[in-house]
This record gives C-alpha cells, structure tokens and sequence, in this order.
C-alpha cells in the first residue's frame, strides 16, 4: 500500500474511534437516566376541603326610629358566593338573596305583613353547598302608637 | 487501451474508499439511531407497578401524608394544596421532573380523619361523587404534566427520604360536590405514572412545595 493508502487508513480509524467514543460516553450517562417509574401505596396524596360554616356576627337593626324597614346585615363567608336571608317571627319567609361580596340587606316587607316581633338568620353558598342557619339575629319590634308605626331593637 | 486502464483503476479505488466511508458513517448513525430510540419509556399503565429500565431501579412509592396539613383548602370551584410523601428505595437519587394524571373523572374519596381510614358516604369516588380530581387533568388517562421544579429524592437512607411535597392548588372541586364534603379529608387518586431519572444530584429539602403545568 502506498503511504497516501496508509494515511487514508488512519484516518479512517480515527473517524471510527472518536465516533465510538462519542457514543460510549453517552450511553454510559443516559443507561441512569430517562426511565419512568410508577407509584406504590393506592392514595395519590391527602386533600382537605373547608369547613362550611354559616356566617357569624349577625344582626337586624331598625333603620329609623319610626320606619317599616329592618336591616340585617353579617360577616363575610370566604368563597361563599351568595347568601339567603330568612325571616322568623309574626311572619316568616325568605326576605332574599344577595351575592358575595354584599353582606347586608333591608327587609322593606315588614308593612305588609303587620307589626309584631321578628328575627332573621342567614345561610351562605358556594356550589352546591349551603351552610346551616346562623344564630338569630336580636329580635326587632314593631308597634304603633297613634297610627304611628315604630320600631325598636 | 492502455490509458484507459491506467485512469480506471484510481477511480475504481476512489469509489471502494467512499462506499467504506459511508459504510462507517452509516454504522455510526444506525448506532446512534438504534440507541435514542431506547432508555426512553412513555408510558405507564394505570394502577401498575410501574416500569423501570433495569433490574436494579426499583419503583418509587407516592403515598397520602396526614401532615402538613394543607394551608389551601377545597370548596366547590375552588382549588386545594395536596400533601404526598415520596419514597426512594434506590441506592441513588432520583429526579422526578413531571407526574402522569388520571382523568378528569377519576374522583377523590372523601374521609372524616387526616389519617384517611374512616369513609365520608356522602362523599366518594363514585356514587356521591366528591368531583375532586386533580388540577390540569383531562379526558385521557396518564396526561404528563411538568413539575415547576424538578424533586430530587434522595437515595435510601439518606436524609431527606421519604421527601414529603405539598402540591399547591392542585386539587380542584367541582361546584357540584356535595355538602358531605365540607370539612373533610380527600385520599387523591394516584398518580398513573411519573417522569423520573436516576443519578446524582443535590437532594430537595423536606418538607417541600411545588406544582405544575
């Protein structure tokens, strides 16, 4: 062979040589790596979800010293989206239902139904959860005096 | 007759050199084909025991964890943190870089206890749905999802193993869940697979917290 053949050769085993190692040197990292394992046990993980509870620190408050009208208002329920307010007393019945963020609202039916005593509770909602009543409100009077109408709390 | 011998025999030798070239080449990238094509699995049956690419991995086991309680909690709408525990049996760290989901109605079984052994039946995995599944899932079973940092669990023994992650908000409740499910513990469904790799790399610290995409 001549030398331009011997030199030929050569590089060839060169090219041959670094392209082994190139690939050994990978293979010996990449046999560690990219494998996919599963789990073990049957619970993925622990949850826990709010506790609903009704809303806290309500309370129905004549609007004036002479007025039909009762407001009620309470505090906020985180993530409720709307609340219910009902009626207890001479009358009862649902006085209505406000959305979150409001947290107060005027019963304006108290001249229909009549004087008497009356009380409220609120439930709060989210989804297709509605918590239990809250405590009742303090009890609200209306009465009248010479065909006035008062109220008192 | 002559001069045409002597211009064909280097032409000759000039294409046995080429077809000897391209011959290696070729084996080159035939070996290098052959090889991308493994040490790569991607997927995961559901509810097996995993599959590992030799002998000596053994599978790592995901499992509920009482504490830390989760900061996050569910609500109808709302999403949730969800504690795991991880455990690496191997002789070497692992780096778990993306979980493998069950569907999108696959449902988290509800429990009165953080301990999950005492069953809500106002709040399941089927008849009275919970709706609580995992964030991000969807129709099809094993969904990968990338973890926003990789875990790195250390090898057995070592400190740090079991490593105990909170996934933060990723468990999801759907506005239909029923009231029974307020104020209780979920058992999440488990994972159908995870992406992992073995080998060195500075273990997370536990407690830990991540998430996904």
């Amino acid at each position: 062979m001549t030398p331009r053949t011997w030199r030929v050769l050569g590089a060839l085993a060169l090219i041959v040589c670094v392209g082994a190692g190139a690939l050994a040197a990978p293979r010996t990292a990449e046999a560690a790596t990219n494998w996919i394992v599963g789990r073990g046990g049957s619970k993925g993980g622990t949850g826990k979800a709010v506790v609903w509870s009704p809303p806290a620190s309500v309370s129905a408050k004549c609007a004036g010293t002479i007025t039909w009208n009762i407001n009620i208002s309470w505090s906020a329920v985180p993530h409720a989206t709307s609340y219910t307010v009902t009626r207890h007393g001479s009358g009862s019945g649902t006085v209505g239902t406000v959305s979150a963020p409001t947290t107060s609202i005027t019963d304006t039916q108290l001249s229909l139904i009549g004087i008497g005593s009356y009380y409220y509770t609120i439930t709060a909602t989210v989804g297709n959860w509605t918590s239990a009543a809250s405590s009742n409100t303090g009890t609200v009077t209306l009465y009248t005096i010479l065909f006035i109408t008062y109220c008192s709390d | 007759m002559s001069n045409k011998g002597r211009h064909r025999a280097p032409r000759s030798r000039r294409g046995r050199r080429t077809r000897v070239v391209a011959a290696i080449a070729g084996a080159i990238l035939s070996a290098s084909a052959a090889f991308a094509a493994t040490n790569w699995v991607v997927g995961l049956d559901a509810g097996s025991n995993g599959l590992a690419q030799s002998a000596t991995i053994s599978n790592l086991t995901i499992t509920a964890t009482a504490s830390p309680s989760p900061s996050n909690t569910l609500y109808p709408g709302g999403s949730g943190d969800v504690v795991v525990t991880i455990s690496n049996p191997n002789k070497f760290p692992v780096t778990i870089t993306a979980v493998n989901l069950p569907t999108n109605t696959t449902y988290a079984a509800g429990y009165s206890d953080s301990a999950l052994t005492t069953a809500v039946s106002g709040c399941n995995a089927s008849t009275n749905a919970s709706y609580v599944t995992w964030t991000g899932s969807t129709g099809v079973s094993g969904s990968s999802h990338t973890l926003g940092t990789p875990l790195v669990v250390a090898a057995t023994g070592q400190p740090n193993n079991p490593l105990t992650v909170t996934f933060t908000n990723e468990a999801g409740m759907g506005t239909s869940s029923p009231l029974a499910c307020a104020g209780i513990y979920f058992s999440m469904p488990s994972f159908t697979g995870i992406a992992a790799s073995g080998g060195p790399g500075s273990p997370t610290s536990s407690p830990a917290t991540d998430s996904w995409s």
